[in-house]
């Protein structure tokens, strides 16, 4: 009689204890589901933007007067990454970690301009060249006094280069096409958004399916031993 | 599964394999692979294998579709934490979901 009850007692245990797991179950999958969404939802949005920027680029070559395409021929390999990412940890109980898409051209050209209009204070002293005493009878001092206003006037194109060298679209010349720039719109535009989301769907997907195969294999384990 | 922040922290670069209407601007150290007709299949998942194995410094792969099906087997099999592979269409060939690798992992969780 006291086994029956005892059996009695825990039989009701386990299957509490399995609607609970069941409970969680059915809530990781709901996680699991909305993750799917968004990614479907990115990889429609990426689908929509790739081909407004690939369509805007045909566009732009079909446009371009000298019938040169615009493509690796006129790449600087010099150029750094003008996106990055930053992965940040979160507290949510569904997601660990979140990707981030950083814009680095943002800050390098707000640090440029602070260090342009410093550069262009502290020149100032030095753009009025000193006039020559005396009249030179060879170039050779000109040369020279004129050298100091030449670096100047060199500084500031520098400084505009490394500047403009930020956005790759300086490097297919200086009037571009309007389609030229809604490609690249198109293209950033995928990188900030949908890109974004997809690389953290599916972060979420991995880490809720690892806690759904574990939570299955716990439910099989109490089914057995109810058996 | 909390990772420890060493396994990320430095993970900060986008790589792409993909055709020459789909790569990035290269970094110094060169992120990206342009895959053309000439390409071998070695060359391609010796480059999917440094972006995802050897390099610490990945974040995202981004792979066109139709060139993750060169290397399959490769792309399928991977399954580490990061750096995320996210399959994306190129201009001649649309995305498949049946062909996703992320797509594949849902059927089979499924049970499909």
């Amino acid at each position: 009689m006291a086994a029956e009850t005892a059996s009695t007692e825990a039989g009701v245990g386990s299957s509490s204890g399995l609607t609970q797991l069941l409970d969680q179950l059915d809530q990781l999958w709901v996680e699991y589901l909305t993750f799917l969404d968004q990614y479907q939802a990115a990889q429609g949005d990426l689908k929509k933007q790739l081909s407004a920027g690939h369509f805007s680029l045909t566009q732009a070559n079909f446009k371009s007067s000298n019938r040169r395409p615009y493509g690796q021929d006129y790449y600087d390999n010099r150029m750094k990454a003008s996106r990055r990412c930053k992965i940040d940890p979160q507290d949510q109980a569904s997601l660990s970690m979140r990707f981030k898409v950083i814009d680095t051209t943002d800050s390098a050209k707000s640090a440029e301009s602070a260090g342009s209009a410093e550069k262009d204070a502290a020149s100032e002293p030095q753009q009025q060249p000193s006039p020559p005493s005396t009249p030179t009878p060879s170039g050779h001092e000109s040369s020279e006094t004129c050298t100091p206003a030449a670096e100047d006037n060199k500084e500031k194109p520098a400084a505009g280069t490394t500047a403009s060298s930020h956005d790759p679209l300086k490097w297919f010349g200086i009037l571009l096409p309007r389609e030229l720039r809604s490609a690249q719109t198109s293209f950033c535009t995928v990188i900030k958004g949908p890109l974004e989301t997809a690389a953290n769907a599916i972060r979420g997907m991995r880490e809720t399916e690892a806690k759904i195969s574990k939570l299955r294999k716990a439910v099989r384990k109490i089914e057995k031993a109810g058996e | 599964m909390a990772l420890p922040q060493s396994a990320y922290a430095a993970r900060e670069f986008l790589a792409v394999i993909g055709d020459e209407h789909v790569t990035d601007p290269p970094d110094s150290q060169k992120n990206y692979l342009v895959v053309d007709q000439k390409t071998e299949v070695s060359t391609i998942e010796g480059a999917f294998d440094a972006f995802t194995k050897q390099r610490k410094d990945i974040a995202i792969v981004l792979i066109n579709q139709h060139i993750a099906d060169k290397i399959r087997g490769t792309v399928d099999g991977f399954g580490e934490a990061f750096p995320a592979v996210l399959e994306i269409p190129s201009k001649d060939h649309p995305y498949d979901p049946e062909k996703d690798s992320v797509m594949k992992r849902v059927r089979k969780l499924f049970g499909e």
